[in-house]
Parts: C-alpha cells; structure tokens; sequence
C-alpha cells in the first residue's frame, strides 16, 4: 500500500477541517479527491506531503509515518505557484547535487527545454520568488520540472490545473503526465473535470471523506 | 547622480517645509553662542584672576552660569520640537510611499522581489529619515557653517596669525574628508541599499515558499543564500565604517599638529608681552569651536550623502506610474 490513511482529524484550534478520514491508495494508483473551496482538501495533501503532522489517527506514505520521512516520499505541485528567488536550476535542484543529466532530464519532461534555450542565461536565468520574471504556465512547469527531479514515488497535485489557460495547458498538462507516469497520485480540485482520468473520485465535504 | 533636486522632491512629498527651515534656523546659534560664551567666560575669567579682581570673578561667573541656563534650556525646546517635527515626517512618507505601492498594478508589484518593497518602507525611509533626525545631518551642517563661521570672524579679529596658522590645518583635512571619504560614500550607501533588498528577499522566501522549501529540503539552500546576502551586507556596510574610520583618524593629527604650532606660537608672544593668558586661552576655545564645526560639517556631509541613498529610492518608487 503506498497510501494509508486511518481514523485522521485534523483541526486548526477551535475549528475541526477533517474528520475520521480512512483512505488507501495502491502503489501506482491514481485517485481525485474533489470539494468546494475550504472544505479541507489542501489541508489533507500537507498532512499526505508531511508538512502538518496528524493531531488524530494514522498517516503511514510508502510505509514512512514520521512526516520527515514522509517527506522524502512525496512530491507536490500547487497552485499559486510560489519559486525561490534563485536561477531556474536552483529552483529545480533546491541547492541539492544533481547531475546536469537529471536536471536536463527533467527540463525535457515539464517542457522547459525550449523555452531555457531562447533564454540568454539559460538554466541560470534568475527568476523572481513569486515568477514575476517568468509567466503562470512556466513558473508552474518548474515547479513541475522540481517535482520530477526529486523522483519521489507519490506525486501530489493542489488544484494543478484549475488556473491553466488555452496557451499554456497543453505544455502544462503534457509536463504533468510525464510527472504521475508510474507514480502513485493524489489530485485534488474544486472542479470535477479536473480529475477526469483518476481511477477512484472522493468527496471531501464537511470534513468527511466519501467515495463517489 | 543625486540632486538638490531629490531633496526637494522628498520634502515637497512630506510637506511642513516652512516649519523644517524655522526649526533649523532657531538651532542655528547654539554652538556658536555655546563657543563665545565659553572663551568669554574664559577670557574674563583669567584677566580677573590675574588682576586678582575678586568681585570681577564673581561677576563673570554669574553671567556664564545664567548664559549657560538660558542657552540650554533654548537649545533642549527647539530639540524637542524638532522631534516631534521629524516623527510626522516619517510617517508621512511612509504612508505616501505605501499609498503609491498600492496603487501599482500586479504587474508592477511583481517586477520587484518583495525583499526590495519592504526594503523602500523600511530602511529607505530610515536612511532618507537620518536627513533629518541623526546626529550630524542638516540641521548639524547648519549649525556647524555658523559656529564656523563666527568663531572665524571672532579669531580673525583677535588675532589673525593665529587664525592663519588653524586654517592651515583645517583647510586639507576638509578637502581629504570630502574628495576621499564623502564622495565615494553614497556609492557604498546605495550597495547598502540594494544588497539590503536582496538580503530581505532571501530571508521573505523562507517564509513565502516555506511549504516547498520543507517538502523537497531546501532550508540550508535559503540558508546558505541568507548568509551569503548577510555576508554581502556586512562587507558593504564595512566599507561604509571604513572610510569613515579613516575620516575620524584624520582630524585629531591635523588637530594635534594645529594644537603644537599654536602652543609654541602663542608662548612666544606671550614672552614678548603682545598677548595675555587669557587670550590665550579664549583663542584656543575658538579654536575648539573652529575645529568642532569642521568636524561636525565634515560629518554631516558624509552623513547626509549616505542618507540620500534612501532618498534616491524613495523618489524612484514614486516615480513609477500606475497603470490605468
């Protein structure tokens, strides 16, 4: 089981997001979790990405229950995305030693490739922390380019596409196929056109889990 | 290159330029009359000592307690109304410069890292703020030009040889400060500035990606990009308290060089009768005044180049045009 989750709650102080949430998720599996805005859905993907640690139940990713193991395990795109004020390789790497291969790699799958190549600094152009210098599409492609880099076997996906327009979904989409390919992954979204290819859809709504 | 100009802009930005200009004008006699009421004092003092004149020294000692009184309690009203002065000014600014942000389209907003606006609020406002409030800026550089000048004016009258020989010595050390510690200071200022916004970014993205920086481990990386800034800072503010290290060691050997030449100088005319204790001793207290002045014009001036830094940011940001 890559994904497993038991009896989970979750509230920040008074207010109770979640609610007694069992779920699991086979290895290579692709499932969507669908809820209108504030019903918990991004909560449950940081407690999933290790970033919140469960108050209540069990969280156990590809076999890790620390959320500093959990860590390693995942790997998230959201929206709104927000890069380091650093060159496009450092927000691919995070600072980590990464071969050129792996980085070029992983340009090529988000569809970057093309666009570093027109760019007189290339891979070293400096981009701002909230892609002021670069566009929605392209800030969301390296954050896609550091997801695939990292190889982690959950992928994570926030509202991936919601925000995506005409000219830039095609390459947006194109980079995240080859970002779950083999993966195990969660998507969440407001809209349920959004998770047209997931095997299983739930609902988080009032806190509560339900599977459609 | 920084104007006259951009001075007017950020005043005619915060307005109560007449009360600026009155409050200045009200400090101006200070240390010129803080330096004549003391060489007076010292003057009359030791010709009624000499004249073993008891009821003389009683005299000259009252006047100067209550010229000193009067001339305090001026100086600490004034003082306090320019603070309140200064403390409007700030917030003025501040709330311009936020208003004008506000107004910029996303766009805008976005083309500059977030490090660089909070820089403008924060730290362009204190350096263009030090215009006013710091020691040794404006107001001092105006009080200093009139304490200069009248103790001049007073020494040249009481003994221009003496005069002759103090400037001598002030004069290279007022060109050195200027052309080698002032003009290159707001090179160094402006850097200050820039890797002071640079510093800022790095540190407001560990807050503003912290959810990425901990799910793929990239604290050391900001972490390493925060020092490396903070490094970049440490090293232009040292260049910064360089030259004004050597700027500071400059003046006590000038001084002291002065200070002998006058010495032997006034002993010997001593000897010959052509001048009394006294004279002495007021001529080396308008020679204090002389040398304080220079140093606090010398100061002011390197000061008030630094400050302008911020100025120079601040009229650039209300500069930027919003978009319809």
């Amino acid at each position: 089981m890559s994904i497993h989750i038991e009896n989970l709650s979750f509230a920040y102080g008074d207010k109770q997001i979640l609610k007694d949430i069992s779920l699991n998720v086979k290895n290579g599996e692709n499932i969507g979790i669908v809820g209108v805005s504030g019903c918990g859905k991004s909560t449950l993907l940081k407690l999933l990405a290790g970033l919140y640690s469960a108050q209540n139940g069990i969280i156990e990713v590809c076999g890790a229950r620390r959320p500093e193991d959990i860590r390693k395990n995942v790997a998230m795109v959201m929206q709104g995305i927000m890069l380091f004020p650093a060159s496009i390789k450092d927000n691919i790497t995070c600072g980590h030693p990464m071969s050129d291969e792996t980085i070029r790699q992983a340009c090529d799958a988000a569809q970057l490739s093309e666009w570093i190549s027109s760019l007189p600094d290339g891979i070293d152009t400096f981009v701002g922390e909230r892609g002021g210098k670069v566009s929605g599409g392209q800030a969301q492609r390296i954050a896609i380019a550091r997801a695939i880099a990292k190889n982690a076997p959950v992928v994570l996906l926030d509202e991936a596409t919601s925000a995506l327009d005409g000219d830039t979904s095609k390459a947006v989409l194109s980079a995240l196929e080859c970002l779950t390919k083999g993966k195990t992954v969660v998507r969440v979204s407001h809209r349920p056109e959004d998770l047209s290819g997931c095997r299983r859809i739930y609902r988080l709504e009032g806190g509560r889990l339900y599977n459609d | 290159m920084i104007s006259i100009k951009d001075i007017q802009k950020i005043f005619k930005m915060a307005g109560g330029v007449r009360t600026f200009v009155i409050l200045t004008i009200l400090r101006c006699p200070f240390d010129a009359l803080h330096t004549v009421i003391h060489a007076g004092f010292l003057q009359f003092a030791f010709r009624a000592i000499n004249m073993r004149n008891q009821d003389q020294l009683f005299n000259v000692c009252f006047l100067f307690g209550i010229g000193s009184l009067i001339l305090f309690l001026y100086n600490g009203t004034v003082w306090t109304l320019y603070a309140a002065y200064v403390t409007k000014w700030v917030g003025k600014i501040r709330r311009k410069l936020f208003g004008h942000i506000s107004c910029l389209s996303l766009q805008q907003i976005e083309a500059r890292p977030s490090g660089e606006w909070i820089t403008r609020l924060n730290s362009d406002v204190q350096a263009a703020t030090a215009l006013l409030n710091q020691p040794l800026h404006v107001p001092h550089a105006v009080v200093a030009t009139v304490n200069i000048c009248v103790c001049s004016i007073i020494l040249a009258l009481l003994n221009p040889d003496i005069f002759g020989l103090i400037i001598v010595f002030v004069i290279p050390h007022i060109l050195i400060s200027q052309f080698y510690i002032a003009k290159p200071m707001i090179g160094h200022a402006i850097n200050v500035q820039e890797i002071t916004a640079r510093n800022t970014t790095d540190l407001n993205a560990l807050m503003t990606c912290a959810d990425t920086a901990i799910l793929y481990g990239a604290q050391e990386f900001l972490l390493r990009r925060f020092e490396k800034s903070s490094l970049d800072l440490r090293k232009a503010n040292m260049k910064i308290h360089h030259r004004k290290a050597i700027g500071n060691g400059l003046l006590p050997l000038m001084g002291l060089c002065g200070y002998l030449v006058i010495l032997l100088a006034g002993g010997r005319w001593m000897a010959s009768g052509t001048m009394t204790f006294g004279d002495l001793t007021a001529v080396f207290q308008y020679r204090e005044g002389l040398l304080k002045g220079s140093m606090m014009l010398i100061n002011s001036l390197t000061n008030i180049k630094t400050a302008l830094a911020g100025v120079k940011h601040i009229n650039e940001t209300m500069d930027i045009t919003p978009e319809e």
